[in-house]
């Protein structure tokens, strides 16, 4: 079978960068606007007497690759969609593909 | 998918491709089997002859459809009626219309939670989506307190599946690092964990419950590094990180001094005893292109256990 792949820039979010990175053992550090990175609770610790120690400050992240939905591509209807698996699962492959 | 039961879903859509003669007719078969409640099968059935039925004209694929059908018990005459109903085609031509519109450029396109993906489709990374998924719902909302008094001397036992790992803390010279460790500890948040990467004579790393090496707490934090504490020695405990600001709950132990690695990440430990424990860990590493596939399962952490005074 055929299978091209290549992807559209439009259909391309910067995270997908970051999805490739899966692969490798050694963190990839998540590009700008790829986690849902909410600064709610920043906390400086006291300096302490160590010269070049800096404070250290604490933020919340996910640091991890995050997806939002994409509005472009219909959800998943069991009513037109062959679908394996629960509806509430945490992870939803869908796969536009072709036998061929 | 049968590790991940409750976890993963798998949406299939058609789109079959208006330059391939055989993909309707196949798109077709499925579906006529799929009135049979046998839409699945057919479709393993499909991909898996691929090479020997690309090469056929439409009426043999056809006859090999056919058989298929005969091989998965299904209705014969039903499926044989059904494979070129008007039902069938328009399902079909309507699939291509669909993927056209959508403007897919080719398949499979694969979207993962409703955004599309297009990292590497083998199992390891697709397990290391799902695990990460899962670690979402584990990940801390806020920074943990400060909870440790710099002036005490905190160790943590690691007990893992070949024996106890015990860590002297650097709470005096990196509050913000310990004190995470030992929230994450009492959180039960290392219970379990794997070694996920154990590089003998180098270091072994571990801290992300969902054992991808990608995993965090959900929040991060800076760097602490001491200028006289280095990875100068066996057994120093290094947080890992993702950049100067980029810590979590990963960390890492060296075998050997590696003073590439100083200014670089937090020293946050020494081991006091067990580096002979730390000598059985199982090697794994999945960056070794000569690895094996799949990797080991890999040496855990049991428990981590703190102690003050």
């Amino acid at each position: 079978m055929k299978k091209r792949w290549l992807m559209v820039g439009l259909l391309l979010g910067a995270a997908l960068a970051a999805c490739g990175g899966l692969a490798a053992v050694t963190p990839v550090v998540p590009l700008p606007g790829t986690s849902t990175a909410v600064a709610v609770n920043t906390q400086n610790v006291a300096k302490t007497s160590l010269p070049t120690a800096e404070p250290a400050t604490c933020t919340v992240s996910s640091l991890q690759p995050t997806r939002t939905p994409d509005p472009y591509f219909p959800a998943p209807d069991p009513k037109t969609d062959w679908i394996q698996g629960p509806e509430g699962a945490k992870v939803t492959f869908l796969e536009y593909s072709d036998f061929q | 998918m049968k590790d991940f039961p409750q976890d993963v879903r798998v949406v299939y859509r058609h789109f079959p491709l208006p330059g391939h003669d055989k993909s309707l007719l196949a798109t077709q078969a499925a579906e006529a089997a799929g009135l049979q409640g046998k839409f699945w099968e057919m479709h393993d059935a499909i991909f898996a002859g691929q090479g020997t039925w690309t090469g056929m004209t439409l009426d043999q694929f056809e006859t090999w459809l056919k058989d298929q059908a005969k091989t998965l018990a299904l209705d014969e005459a039903k499926f044989t009626t059904d494979l070129k109903s008007d039902a069938s085609v328009q399902k079909a031509t309507q699939a291509t219309e669909n993927g056209k519109k959508l403007g897919i450029p080719g398949t499979p396109l694969i979207l993962i939670n409703s955004e599309v993906y297009q990292g590497p489709r083998d199992y390891e990374n697709m397990a290391s989506i799902v695990s990460l998924y899962k670690l979402q719902e584990r990940q801390f909302k806020s920074c943990p307190p400060m909870t440790i008094d710099q002036k005490k001397q905190y160790t943590a036992t690691l007990k893992t599946d070949v024996g106890d790992i015990v860590i002297q803390l650097f709470a005096d010279k990196t509050p913000m690092a310990v004190n995470t460790f030992i929230f994450l500890a009492n959180q039960g948040w290392y219970n379990n964990n794997l070694w996920y990467r154990v590089i003998p004579g180098s270091f072994a790393q571990s801290g992300d419950p969902s054992g991808s090496g990608n995993g965090g707490p959900g929040y991060a934090y800076s760097n602490e590094i001491a200028a006289d504490s280095n990875f100068d020695k066996p057994g120093v405990v290094g947080m890992f990180n993702s950049g100067p600001n980029l810590n979590g709950s990963r960390f890492f132990i060296i075998y050997t001094p590696a003073p590439e690695l100083n200014g670089k990440y937090t020293v946050f430990g020494q081991v006091i005893a067990g580096m002979d424990v730390l000598a059985k860990l199982t090697p794994r590493d999945a960056s070794d292109p000569n690895a094996p596939s799949p990797l080991p399962a890999g040496s855990k952490i049991i428990s981590v256990t703190i102690t003050e005074k």
